[in-house]
């Protein structure tokens, strides 16, 4: 059971490297969920990542020139808590700095990103060995726009822009197996961000976003079922065009994004662990219509026992 | 099949071919500069048929990525005036906006008369990537925008 919430401190750190396009992307929904034997879990993660290249609309990449330094760090909390034997209910509160750069300009801005709040379900308990059977919670995420974005930044380079811009609830699930020194996890959810209009002396601009989803799929081992886990994953996400009406009619752009990381976990006992992650968004070279990252990210991670 | 006929074949297949690969980044720069500076020569840049008005954007600071960029509006009486005026001022509402293609992000810049039928328009912060500049006239329900299209690279 202990290994169990060793991966589900690695399926949460996605919901950091995920996200960050700072154009169009901010894609990862997936919560901060209980996935062991824990009354409650409180999380604290600090990301730092930095634009190496853009994905352009179509594919390919375009890597920034030397002049041109966009970083962001971020400091994010995650608390759950068990509601009852199988319900849980957790939130998400991430502080975000972006800055960026380039020749002569350079601009700043520090916030908060967008908030969530989770209700899980452990829908596949563990409660009886099986060799293939993983342990399953499904989950329903809102998310809320307190981030700002690119449809509301007012800095140069949008850097005050820190979410996604729109209220958006999301249903995934996540499932968990271990066999012996080895593990697994795969979380997939699919979102819907709903629309919203913005009015001015010239109009009404209404954004009328489409679905999306994304997911993680991880791998790890743990040698001589020790206290120390490596690991490698794959998070793909997507998200439909945007589309404006009103002020102005137009469609914009899918945006596709790849991420591919490695994580050396810790448990310090049985109730204390952390991570440090790496990942890289240009490995993969299926990204369109986005920034890429490299990120580095620790988290540490205090459970308390049912 | 005459030699002049297969030489004329041979010409077009090629050309069908190279222009069929993903286009250039500096040769999309080119057409998008090519482009704002016919408009900026016709003799009626950005047209307002309802209004009855010809305008025409320069740019006075940018257009840039790396700090605000500003630019004039000036309008002129399609039927008998020029770019170099007598500029006439529109009965309806001037406004500008830029929107970001990729995103459908629209960003709403200052817009502030200079003088009868002048007007300028500042803060405007662009992005890396393909933009619409657009141009409003609003009078109630009655809307004509016309927009030119740049693309600033990283």
């Amino acid at each position: 059971m202990i290994r169990i919430s060793f991966l589900g401190l690695f399926a949460l750190i996605f919901s950091q490297i995920s996200e960050a396009a700072p154009c169009c992307g901010g894609t990862a929904n997936i919560p901060s969920l209980i996935s062991g034997d824990d009354s409650a879990q409180l999380t604290t993660s600090i990301l730092s990542s930095q634009v190496i290249a853009e994905a352009p609309v179509g594919g390919g990449i375009k890597y920034r020139k030397s002049n041109d330094n966009e970083s962001a760090r971020t400091i994010k909390i995650d608390a759950a808590t068990l509601l009852s034997d199988r319900w849980q209910a957790g939130i998400s509160l991430p502080m975000t700095q972006r800055s960026r750069n380039r020749g002569s300009s350079e601009a700043s801005a520090t916030g908060l990103g967008d908030i969530s709040v989770n209700l899980g379900f452990e829908a596949l308990p563990d409660w009886t060995y099986s060799p293939w059977r993983p342990k399953g919670i499904v989950f329903l995420t809102t998310t809320f726009p307190t981030g700002g974005s690119i449809y509301d930044a007012k800095e140069l380079f949008r850097v005050d822009s820190r979410g996604r811009g729109f209220y958006s609830i999301s249903a995934g699930l996540l499932l968990l197996k271990t066999w012996g020194a080895w593990d697994t996890s795969l979380v997939m959810e699919a979102h819907r961000p709903l629309s919203r209009t913005i009015k001015n002396e010239l109009g009404e601009l209404n954004l009328k976003p489409g679905w999306g989803t994304s997911g993680n799929f991880s791998l790890g081992v743990s040698p001589l079922n020790g206290d120390f886990r490596l690991g490698i994953s794959m998070a793909p996400s997507f998200e439909a065009p945007v589309a404006t009406e009103g002020l102005v009619s137009g469609q914009g752009e899918k945006v596709n994004l790849w991420t591919a990381a490695t994580q050396l976990s810790y448990m310090a006992n049985e109730n204390l662990s952390m991570s440090l992650t790496y990942s890289d968004q240009t490995l993969i070279r299926a990204s369109d219509n986005t920034a890429l990252n490299r990120s580095v990210a620790f988290l540490i991670q205090k459970r308390w026992e049912r | 099949m005459s030699l002049k006929l297969k030489t004329v074949l041979i010409v077009i297949g090629f050309l069908l071919i190279t222009s069929c690969g993903k286009e250039a980044e500096s040769s999309r720069l080119n057409r998008f500069q090519s482009q704002f500076a016919r408009r900026n020569q016709s003799t009626c840049p950005l047209k307002f048929a309802s209004s009855g008005l010809c305008s025409e954007m320069n740019w006075t600071s940018g257009p840039s990525v790396e700090k605000e960029s500003s630019f004039t509006i000036t309008f002129w009486s399609e039927k008998d005036g020029s770019s170099t005026g007598p500029w006439v001022e529109p009965s309806a509402q001037v406004g500008a906006f830029i929107r970001m293609t990729c995103c459908g992000s629209v960003f709403f810049p200052k817009v502030t008369k200079v003088e009868p039928g002048k007007y300028s328009v500042t803060n405007v912060k662009f992005t890396p990537g393909k933009w619409e500049v657009y141009v409003q006239l609003k009078s109630g329900d009655v809307v004509e925008k016309q927009f030119l299209t740049i693309q600033l690279d990283d």
